[in-house]
């Protein structure tokens, strides 16, 4: 049985924990998911990019914006369905095998596939795919975008060797908030 | 008034429980201008996904470990659900899952990045080996029950698996320097660089310096100790899809240590012996992993692994050397078949001491293994059904087939329900298979009025001692009903066979260090069934962006059942398990730059047949503050409630020690 003075001291440390809780929680702003900040991200990020003109075929194409890996950026991506990009409406695809990843016009890979960065960039057609990631490796296995958080805010970085080597331009405002990277490291 | 306290506490409890939760609007509509205002105010805000594993499993993230304050491995373990953590002096722990707790636990399997650090000399595990810098763990993944069939014997209760971080993620420098009253001092340090494009690599050093202990009495015990353990890791991509990994860890550890022995000379009476513990060890490791297309990947693993141990006790020189496979396909849609093999091999070269006796000094040992499981989907049903077996054959114990099956349905996003029934085995250890120990004396006359000479008790391990092996039944659920609040639930009943008992022999008259005692031997036998029933519970809740809480509940029944004709010291298995367990973990973020981690914990009693230790209540409290990203200073407070207690006792030769509140100042500067 527990002695009953024992409880004096664990039941002060609960109050103070309890306190500490209200504390924290009274100033509560706004909060958005870093996950939706980082979908919105690339939903800019695929609207201020020039894809080659033979991207589509018909006006009507759709885009397709391929999602390797799972986890909660991937869910959260979903919302983008339907939405357009230079007039192309968004599908959301996730290749199961190793030729879909030709279809793909945008690329996202989830952290947790870090070890397939490069193996899954291989299938792509690397001239004209918007590649995206969230994780500081990705660059540096050839991917051409990764959203960092600095200062307590979204940013990204552009692999500018690799942007060009691609038939993909990105806009002057894009870049101007870019954070270039010459050599991934 | 008591009550009044209680009614306060609670009502306070329940006036933030009542948060609303915020709504997210379209931020894809927002501009770049927009976007890049927004303020990030958390790294993990969400508690994670539900795992839709068939088995309960928790992962120790990074996060958690460092806002724990640990400094070894243990510390980060304490508090995890369903883990039994109690240190009994500085230097040595009891760590276990379901029961069985011990400083020889032998029912849990730990692995350092999939390498077994489980030594067969006496199955269990020296924690002390394993002092790793702390942030370069990548995260713990603590598996309940067993998990045989993947990783072999001795996966019995439960399977511990310490993955440290890939090099890439240790890039740039870490350095940190500790102080403190229990922690004397602490630094660590660590250089990642890139040695090439595709190659990334680290060094690291770290030590550490524990001060004493006190014994019951609150004197100064004499068993502090100096640790220092230094290492490095080298991955290499090469080409697209292959990826080499090369690691290597080296330490040194220089403890004293306080035991009870037997008196070899008059009068005979067990008395109090300090000693040095000297530890020296190591292990390389080479990996290979081919990625074979999308679903396809081989793991071709090797290791070496040395440990050269020197105490009062017995000295023991052991190397192991270990070989395996594995290979993870999509043979058919909706399967994922799994397979794999491994070889093992140990040399263990072991002297004598007045406690410890071995007839032949070099023991080799192997195993053999192999192990398939298939996981099949059944998406219309939303199930997903695991098969797997394992055949292994070890030179202690024969061939053991150790099988599982498990289901597990997820309806929706917020509910997965699973169950599974597994076989695991415990091997012999060497200890049991032929060391004879000498466990306590008695002077003349003390025990029998009509005996006048002085008496030995002594355990004597048999060849004939076959493995343990446990049945065991699990059923779990997990619900999230909101993002920010999730429940786990575990249940199991474990049934035992063939664990091992102490069966008296008849008592005869040996010579012993020159002295002729009276000998009252104690056979190692399978003579005890065990069963065991629990329930471990998680509730995880995320209040705000800046505050979490985790509550954890576990509770265990073991009763044991004597097939043999032993009045039977082992029945002290199921007592000095504690029946309850319960903790409370407070995570805020009071604003952009300062931590505060408070918690609480209840351990129930644990009892011996000449003593128990107490239940408690305890707390820790870690503050941190960290200005700059490159820059972390933090205070950590342990046992704050109780100036000094007992947590455990040491199996054989116990000492007990009262573990003392500590403090410690930590600085952390990465570049």
């Amino acid at each position: 049985m527990l002695r009953v003075g024992a409880w004096r001291l664990p039941l002060i440390f609960f109050c103070l924990l309890i306190t500490t809780a209200k504390v924290s929680s009274a100033s509560v702003p706004a909060v958005h998911t870093l996950e939706s900040l980082k979908v919105a991200y690339m939903y800019n990020l695929a609207k201020f990019t020039r894809w080659p003109v033979s991207t589509w075929k018909t006006p009507e194409s759709s885009f397709q914006f391929c999602v390797y890996g799972s986890g909660r950026v991937s869910n959260e991506l979903q919302t983008l369905h339907n939405k357009k990009i230079t007039g192309h409406s968004i599908v959301l695809y996730q290749p199961l095998n190793e030729a879909d990843f030709s279809q793909c016009n945008a690329l996202y890979i989830e952290p947790s596939e870090h070890l397939r960065y490069r193996y899954i960039i291989s299938l792509i057609n690397r001239n004209a795919v918007l590649t995206i990631s969230d994780d500081g490796r990705f660059l540096r296995h050839g991917g051409l975008i990764n959203l960092v958080e600095k200062d307590q805010r979204l940013r990204f970085e552009v692999n500018m060797r690799r942007l060009s080597q691609t038939e993909l331009k990105l806009s002057s405002k894009l870049l101007k908030i870019a954070i270039l990277v010459d050599k991934p490291r | 008034m008591k009550n009044i306290n209680y009614l306060t506490v609670l009502l306070s409890l329940f006036s933030c429980l009542v948060q609303a939760e915020n709504e997210t609007n379209d931020l894809a509509e927002l501009d770049f201008d927009e976007l890049m205002q927004i303020e990030i105010t958390s790294v993990s805000k969400k508690s994670e996904k539900l795992s839709e594993a068939a088995a309960a499993v928790y992962v120790v993230t990074e996060n958690e470990i460092r806002r724990s304050g640990a400094t070894s491995i243990p510390e980060a373990l304490r508090l995890v659900p369903g883990v039994d953590v109690a240190q009994i002096d500085p230097n040595k722990w009891a760590v276990s899952i379901r029961g069985f707790n011990g400083r020889l636990a032998n029912k849990l399997l730990v692995l350092v990045d999939g390498r077994s650090v489980y030594t067969p000399t006496y199955s269990g595990v020296y924690w002390e080996y394993l002092d790793y810098l702390m942030a370069d763990i990548d995260r713990i993944e603590v598996i309940r029950g067993p998990g045989a069939t993947l990783w072999g014997m001795n996966a019995v209760n439960g399977v511990i698996n310490i993955i440290t971080k890939e090099a890439v993620d240790t890039q740039g420098g870490y350095l940190s320097l500790a102080a403190g009253n229990e922690l004397r001092g602490m630094a660590e340090i660590r250089q990642g660089f890139e040695p090439s494009d595709n190659a990334q690599m680290r060094v690291y050093a770290k030590g550490r310096s524990l001060d004493e202990s006190l014994d019951l009495s609150e004197t100064d015990q004499d068993n502090g100790g100096d640790y220092l353990q230094t290492g490095m890791r080298l991955d290499v991509q090469h080409k697209d899809d292959q990826l080499l990994s090369f690691q290597g860890d080296l330490y040194r550890n220089d403890l004293r240590q306080q035991h009870t022995v037997p008196g070899f000379d008059p009068p005979y009476a067990n008395n109090i012996a300090n000693g040095d513990v000297e530890a020296k060890g190591g292990n390389l490791g080479l990996s290979w992993r081919q990625l074979q297309g999308l679903d396809s990947e081989l793991n071709v693993k090797f290791n070496y692994d040395f440990y050269d141990h020197i105490d009062l006790k017995y000295n023991e020189r052991r190397d192991t050397v270990n070989f395996e496979l594995q290979h993870q396909l999509v043979p058919f849609k909706e399967h994922e078949l799994v397979w794999g093999a491994g070889y093992r091999w140990s040399r263990s070269d072991a002297t004598s001491s007045l406690l410890i006796s071995i007839e032949d000094p070099v023991d080799h040992s192997d195993i053999w293994s192999a192990f398939i499981q298939d996981t099949i989907r059944f998406p219309e049903q939303k199930l997903s059904l695991t098969l797997g077996t394992k055949l292994e054959r070890s030179s202690y114990s024969g061939t053991e087939l150790q099988p599982n099956i498990r289901l597990s349905w997820v309806p929706d996003e917020q509910f997965t329900v699973w169950g599974a029934v597994s076989r695991a085995m415990r091997t012999p250890s060497r200890g049991e298979s032929e060391f004879i120990v000498n466990i306590a004396s008695a002077p003349s006359f003390a025990l029998d009025p009509n005996n006048p000479l002085p008496t030995m008790m002594q355990v004597a391990g048999s060849e004939d001692f076959q493995s343990e092996q446990l049945d065991a039944y699990e059923f779990g659920i997990r619900w999230q009903p909101r993002a920010a609040f999730a429940v786990d639930l575990a249940a199991f009943y474990n049934d035992y066979s063939d664990v091992r008992s102490y069966e008296p022999g008849s008592a005869s008259t040996e010579v012993i260090n020159g002295e002729t005692f009276l000998l009252l031997p104690m056979d190692i036998a399978n003579n005890i069934q065990v069963y065991s029933q629990g329930l471990e519970l998680l509730t995880t809740w995320q209040a705000t962006s800046s505050s979490r809480y985790r509550l954890v509940y576990s509770m265990i029944d073991i009763h044991l059942q004597d097939n043999g004709s032993s009045a039977d010291p082992t029945s002290t298995v199921a007592s000095r398990t504690p029946e309850q367990q319960a903790s409370l973990w407070g995570s805020f973020d009071l604003n952009r730059s300062l931590d505060l981690d408070l918690r609480l914990y209840y351990t129930g009693t644990r009892s011996w047949p000449d003593s128990t230790v107490n239940s408690y209540i305890d707390g820790d409290l870690r503050l941190a503050w960290h200005p700059l990203s490159s820059f972390e200073l933090s205070l950590t407070g342990r046992n704050l409630l109780d100036s000094a207690k007992q947590e455990t006792i040491a199996d054989p030769w116990a000492s007990p020690s009262m573990i003392e509140r500590s403090v410690f100042v930590q600085g952390v500067l990465t570049w």
